[in-house]
């Protein structure tokens, strides 16, 4: 891997307070994201996959705490150092997130234009016009046809699909240097599932951005990544490439985990 | 073994898509539409299909969970929908179901024990210790302690949860259950277990299934056939070895060429299927 | 919320106390000119009526007559608003369409103007008819909540699995509906109190309430002299009382709403 790191995470502690004291979700996590790297971070449920984004997005849940050893890199800045505006400033233009459930992370009042407008107007777009141009040029990018009409809808006359496709042309409208997609396919149909793979694999080809994938499908880690860090219990058991992940896994608990996925005969 | 369990036939249900003041409706959706199958005694019949397709409906509709708006299932050659509503309930001990989210199917403020005697009690299969004794031995069968009657379900996994509903659906020695989407919701390692502890129980038991999923990678090892669903008409029905091997039906291919395959080395030619 | 529930367990405790606590007999009315309109004193803590009665005496009695009427009136709006409510929501069709639209009408009329015109037709009622007058004025809302809540509940998988193990109907509803009530009507009937114990209140000063001599928070308010602005005190501590038992229960209830609301959530 030659291209530089973009994003270095090193000892990486989330903790979340419970009635029993503080809960490590998250227990001294180290990993680096090189620039136009497409990167799972893959386990089951309740791992602390989902926090680990959360903290590198630096929007946490009541009650958690990221570690003081913690140190998170991006780009050469310290981003546990920034101040909330100059982290503000980061989210959407230089790192943004894909959500899971495209139904909440929508709001439902607002045309999807406007929400996608709404990010370069957050972002220095002066002009009302011209942020809703680029807002349906983004999202006839993502596939969207007759962008410049759908534009004009609200998220409930969406398919789910569909708005999976809003949220990303969201995360993608100031081209950031790297996406955080949590779960993005998991609430949609295997159909659905593999367009969005499809788009999120040819924009992060033409962008050259770094997408960090967090999944519980290995399935999908296959078809997308290049690399895939296995987590279990709030640590990384295994960082590799995919062809060794898949092909010599070297921790116990991944073999686990790529044994139980379910595949067709027909595809062994 | 080929005699018919149950038998359904020209299944329809609409439902309304606006509602006037009154109660009234004005359009129809048809969530199934002229659907049938048989599900001969001992087999597994996987329905399959995307969100939307009719599948829990047509699930639903076989338990009379919902009523279906026409056709006929009879369940063993009993009219299922020509039910008063006294011997439908004495017939539910022999159909059992399984959800999908075993965090909504077992009610938060009960005790686990107490769920699982419910249908015990219901059918008057057994009384105090002996009832204790079942639900005891009902928990045991699907992996759990004996012990785990006294807690409440939030005390539990997500796998482990799902075990409790379907030892609830087993004490009450059915014939058949229709698993509605039973091992969706569960992490991969827990999803492969709680499928092997299925298809040991229906060894074990004679059970027959009808088994609701999305996904053709997961009910390839326990399905005996395939009804694929697409709104609400099953369009391609076969032996599973038959559909797997050589599907018919466009919508058939396009759903197996989306299925993941969990091998970088594996590039699968994906198949679009354009509704004709 | 520990303050508001000691002033209100404070009220409770004066309430069933009463006789022991009470320095003076509440109707004790000595003809004595010098004892009339006292302002408050060591002998008369809070000051005496225009009768010569012993305000703080009236107060503590008050309490009784006051919240009693109150938990009562609550407790049979609760009964028959739920029964109503329940019967509605979980047989749905035209029992809840009759049933709702005679809620709708009985909404339409304020309660204020719809208690003041019942009692007008019946005139002065005693205690128990008062009871039974907030009560029956007092279920429709209730109704309607518990209705909403019913048609959520039995729509929830442990009730369609419980009824699909075959589980009579009529046992569906009572260990499954009726059990996830119980939050709801407790919340319901604390904010509930906080509004009737203000009509009683209001209802008796009016003098279509509790009739003197027995005391009631209302009816000691209005047997100041005709300048209330000159007897202050016969105002003040009865309208005091009112005001501190409508904060504490609303507190109460406030509380209990924030923490009912997240047990009833499926996931974590």
């Amino acid at each position: 891997m030659t291209a530089p790191v973009l994003l270095d995470v090193r000892d990486l502690v989330v903790t979340y307070a419970s009635d029993a004291g503080p809960v490590r979700a998250v227990d001294g996590v180290s990993f680096a994201v090189h620039a136009g790297e497409t990167v799972a971070l893959v386990g089951e449920s309740g791992c602390g996959k989902t926090s680990v984004a959360f903290a590198l997005m630096r929007v946490m849940a009541p009650g958690a705490r990221i570690g003081t050893g913690s140190r998170i890199t991006f780009d050469g800045a310290d981003l546990l150092a920034l101040d909330e505006r100059a982290m503000r400033d980061l989210r959407g233009r230089k790192i943004s997130m894909i959500f899971q459930e495209p139904a909440s992370a929508l709001n439902p009042v607002m045309k999807v234009g406007a929400q996608v407008a709404e990010v370069a107007l957050l972002h220095g777009e002066r002009s009302k016009r011209a942020a809703w141009d680029r807002a349906v040029a983004m999202l006839d990018r993502t596939g969207i046809a007759d962008a410049a009409r759908r534009a004009h809808q609200y998220p409930h006359e969406l398919s789910g699909g569909m708005r999976q496709r809003v949220l990303i042309a969201m995360a993608l409208m100031m081209r950031p240097a790297l996406v955080i997609a949590d779960e993005p396919t998991s609430a949609l149909d295997v159909t659905v599932q593999a367009q969005i793979l499809d788009l999120l694999r040819d924009l992060q080809r033409e962008t050259g951005m770094a997408v960090l994938f967090i999944t519980h499908d290995f399935g999908v880690v296959a078809e997308l990544c290049s690399r895939a860090m296995v987590m279990r219990a709030g640590r990384i058991v295994e960082d590799a490439p995919v062809d060794r992940i898949f092909h010599a896994p070297a921790d116990p608990y991944t073999a686990e985990l790529l044994r139980a996925v379910p595949r067709l005969t027909a595809d062994r | 073994m080929s005699d018919t369990l149950i038998s359904v036939s020209h299944l329809t249900h609409e439902f309304a898509a606006h509602r006037t003041m009154f109660g009234a409706s004005h359009a129809t959706i048809r969530a199934v539409n002229d659907v049938s199958f048989d599900i001969a005694r001992g087999e597994t019949l996987a329905l399959v299909g995307e969100s939307g397709c009719g599948k829990t409906t047509t699930g639903r509709a076989i338990l009379r969970l919902i009523e279906p708006t026409s056709g006929h299932v009879t369940f063993d050659g009993i009219d299922v929908l020509a039910l008063q509503r006294e011997p439908l309930r004495k017939l539910r001990r022999r159909m059992q179901v399984v959800f999908q989210d075993p965090h909504t199917s077992l009610d938060p403020r009960m005790r686990v024990g107490r769920t699982v005697r419910e249908g015990i009690e219901a059918h008057e299969l057994a009384e105090g210790a002996e009832a204790d004794a079942r639900v005891a031995r009902a928990l045991e069968e699907v992996g759990l302690r004996a012990s785990d009657a006294a807690k409440l379900p939030h005390e539990f996994s997500g796998g482990q949860r799902q075990r409790i509903a379907i030892a609830r659906a087993l004490a009450v020695e059915p014939e058949f259950v229709v698993l509605d989407e039973a091992v969706s919701a569960l992490d991969v390692t827990v999803q492969a277990q709680v499928l092997a502890l299925l298809m040991q129980l229906q060894r074990d038991r004679g059970l027959t299934y009808l088994f609701i999923a999305h996904n053709l990678a997961v009910v390839e090892r326990i399905a005996t056939r395939v009804a694929v669903m697409y709104l609400g008409r099953i369009v391609e029905i076969a032996a599973a070895a038959t559909l797997y091997a050589s599907p018919q039906h466009g919508y058939t291919r396009a759903l197996l060429s989306a299925v993941p395959v969990p091998d970088p080395r594996v590039k699968k030619k994906r198949i679009v299927w354009d509704g004709t | 919320m520990k303050f508001a529930a000691a002033v209100l367990v404070l009220f409770v405790v004066v309430a069933v106390a009463a006789p022991a606590i009470a320095p003076h007999d509440p109707r004790a009315t000595p003809q004595s000119e010098t004892q009339k309109n006292l302002p408050p004193s060591g002998a008369h803590p809070f000051g005496t009526d225009q009768y010569s009665r012993d305000v703080l005496s009236r107060v503590i009695y008050g309490a009784r007559v006051s919240l009693g009427v109150a938990v009562v009136a609550v407790m049979l709006a609760l009964t028959l608003g739920a029964a109503v409510g329940a019967v509605a929501g979980y047989v749905g069709g035209w029992t809840d369409t009759i049933c709702m639209r005679f809620v709708d009408a009985v909404l339409s009329v304020p309660r204020v103007l719809l208690l003041l015109v019942l009692v007008a037709s019946t005139g002065p009622l005693t205690v128990g008819g008062i009871i039974v007058l907030l009560g029956c004025t007092g279920w429709p809302g209730t109704s309607r909540l518990v209705r909403g809540e019913v048609r959520l509940l039995k729509e929830r998988d442990y009730v369609l699995a419980s009824r699909a193990t075959g589980t009579p109907e009529w046992r569906v509803f009572v260990s499954h509906v009726l059990p996830g009530l119980v939050p709801q009507l407790l919340v319901t009937g604390t904010l509930a109190l906080a509004t009737v114990i203000p009509l009683e209140a209001g209802l008796s000063f009016l003098g279509l309430g509790v009739q003197p001599p027995t005391a009631s928070w209302g009816n000691i308010i209005s047997d100041a002299a005709e300048r209330p602005g000159d007897t202050w005190w016969v105002v003040l501590f009865p309208g005091l009382a009112i005001v501190c038992t409508v904060l504490a229960v609303n507190t109460i209830g406030e509380r209990l709403r924030e923490r009912m609301d997240p047990r009833e959530r499926p996931r974590t």
